[in-house]
């Protein structure tokens, strides 16, 4: 479980994020929905201790983080897969660094065949597609076994038809191995089908603007149903007058 | 295949180059340019009973010297590249040393470190150490923040930085860097190599020249011309072996 308290982050006399209160259970997901610029990374930095200066307290399991500690799990944007290692090395370097002994194989194996990477275990990143790549950020942080899972923008680099089928297999792996997640996108369509509940962020400094619970969580097909056309209409009418706000 | 290819090309440009010289050696027709099938010939023969030993030390003397100046290189590198404390008070030094010609610091060295193999070693570490901290340097500065992220979040020590990232990252260039180098590290080898010592590539030129045995001295100079291209296929093997991922 994630507990944010009173999150504000500072950027010098900036302010990039304002007094975020959120409780993420074990088996929720999370989609944070915020305009470009919002403090949408910032909150991923945050919670993954990659910015260690802020205000108020996140705690999981009601301790505080302590990245030697914690098990995070990390997507973000740019992949951050090293270039030198092979996919099967890189899927792998999570759970090595954590543990500093050999993965458990069986389970790396699964994961890897879950997420259809075994033909190409022995590739490099650089022969890679974008979908490819995520794909193998994905494996290293279930490999990992997570206590908790931030995204940031994992899929926004990729085509629309990709980008469906990979939100479609992290939901499936997900389902099977269930974490409290943070997923952060700037994509209504995309937080209806992948947040359990839906956190609205506002223009910057980012604040919660609303928190709606996603009826749609779970649904094999979401977008075929009507309600994904009525909750994207009513998401994107509140954005428009929350987004606006602050001109 | 491919390789194939460039076999066949190499051996085609050792054919033109011993062809020109048959002609001119045949048209001037003194001893100072000899025939190259009597080079060759002497080459071979003389090979394990008077050259090897010198090359043996021309190459001991690179190969340590490089090993040397790649260990400063990099630890000074990788440091100076992670840490901007560090870089803002070494680049100065190494800004003004690394333009000076080092055949220039020659009699320095030779007056502190006396005429043995120590001074020889110091010159081309001085030649060859400057690119590769330069090199290593702006490697690691050119790595993303965010390739660090992903292993901060997991709480990974300093050393698996450096296993991971900082080495893999800049060994590519390193190597550039040597490649770079040794070329002038050999040139600078052939000139210290004539003082100080009975062997040595360097020695056995200048020796069979003042000698007026002109066969030897080229001979030599083909062997000094081999040692440098073994040394690149050498640079050439680490790469294909270490950077795969290139």
């Amino acid at each position: 479980m994630i507990k944010i308290e009173s999150l504000t982050v500072k950027y010098g006399s900036f302010t990039a994020l304002s007094n975020i209160n959120l409780e993420i259970g074990d088996d929720e997901i999370y989609a944070v929905l915020g305009p470009s610029g919002c403090g949408k990374t910032t909150l991923i930095y945050a919670l993954s201790m990659i910015i260690k200066e802020f205000e108020g307290r996140v705690l999981i399991n009601d301790k505080p983080i302590k990245n030697s500690d914690v098990r995070i799990g990390t997507v973000l944007q740019n992949y951050g897969l090293l270039p030198w290692k092979n996919v099967y090395e890189n899927a792998l370097l999570g759970i090595e660094i954590k543990d500093k002994e050999k993965a458990d194989k069986l389970y790396s194996e699964y994961i890897i065949k879950e997420l259809g990477l075994e033909d190409l275990k022995y590739k490099y990143p650089n022969s890679l597609s974008g979908g490819q790549m995520q794909r193998v950020a994905l494996a290293r942080s279930f490999i990992l076994k997570p206590q908790i899972l931030l995204m940031d923008e994992p899929f926004s680099a990729l085509d629309a038809i990709t980008r469906e089928k990979m939100q479609e297999l992290f939901l499936n792996i997900w389902m099977n191995n269930k974490v409290s997640t943070v997923f952060v996108t700037h994509s209504i369509e995309e937080a209806i089908c992948i947040g359990k509940k839906i956190v609205i962020l506002s223009k910057s400094p980012g604040r919660i603007l609303k928190i709606i619970n996603n009826p749609l969580f779970g649904l094999k097909e979401p977008r075929l149903s009507s309600d994904f056309y009525n909750l994207s209409l009513e998401i994107r009418k509140f954005i428009k007058e929350g987004w606006s706000i602050e001109k | 295949m491919k390789n194939e290819k460039r076999y066949k090309k190499n051996i085609y440009a050792i054919l033109v180059i011993l062809l020109f010289w048959q002609i001119i050696s045949s048209v001037l027709n003194k001893p100072i340019i000899p025939q190259p099938s009597i080079v060759l010939l002497y080459m071979i023969k003389s090979f394990f009973s008077i050259i090897f030993v010198h090359l043996l030390f021309s190459f001991g003397r690179i190969v340590f010297g490089v090993f040397i100046s790649i260990v400063i290189g990099i630890t000074l590198g990788i440091i100076m590249g992670y840490n901007n404390r560090y870089d803002d008070i070494l680049s100065p030094i190494i800004y003004f040393i690394y333009p000076i010609p080092k055949v220039a610091l020659l009699p320095v060295v030779m007056l502190f470190f006396g005429l043995g193999e120590l001074s020889k070693i110091i010159m081309i570490i001085l030649i060859v150490v400057f690119q590769v901290i330069v090199a290593a340097r702006d490697a690691v500065k050119n790595i993303p923040k965010e390739t660090y992220y992903s292993l901060y979040t997991l709480g990974a020590s300093k050393y698996d930085i450096l296993k991971n990232v900082l080495f893999p990252a800049a060994l590519p260039d390193i190597l550039t860097s040597i490649r770079v180098s040794t070329g002038t590290a050999v040139s600078v080898l052939f000139f210290i190599e004539t003082y100080g010592t009975e062997y040595g590539m360097g020695y056995f030129i200048m020796d069979s020249w003042m000698r007026v045995n002109y066969v030897e001295m080229y001979s030599g100079i083909i062997i000094m011309g081999i040692l440098g291209f073994l040394l690149f296929l050498m640079i050439d093997f680490f790469e294909k072996r270490f950077c795969v991922w290139k």
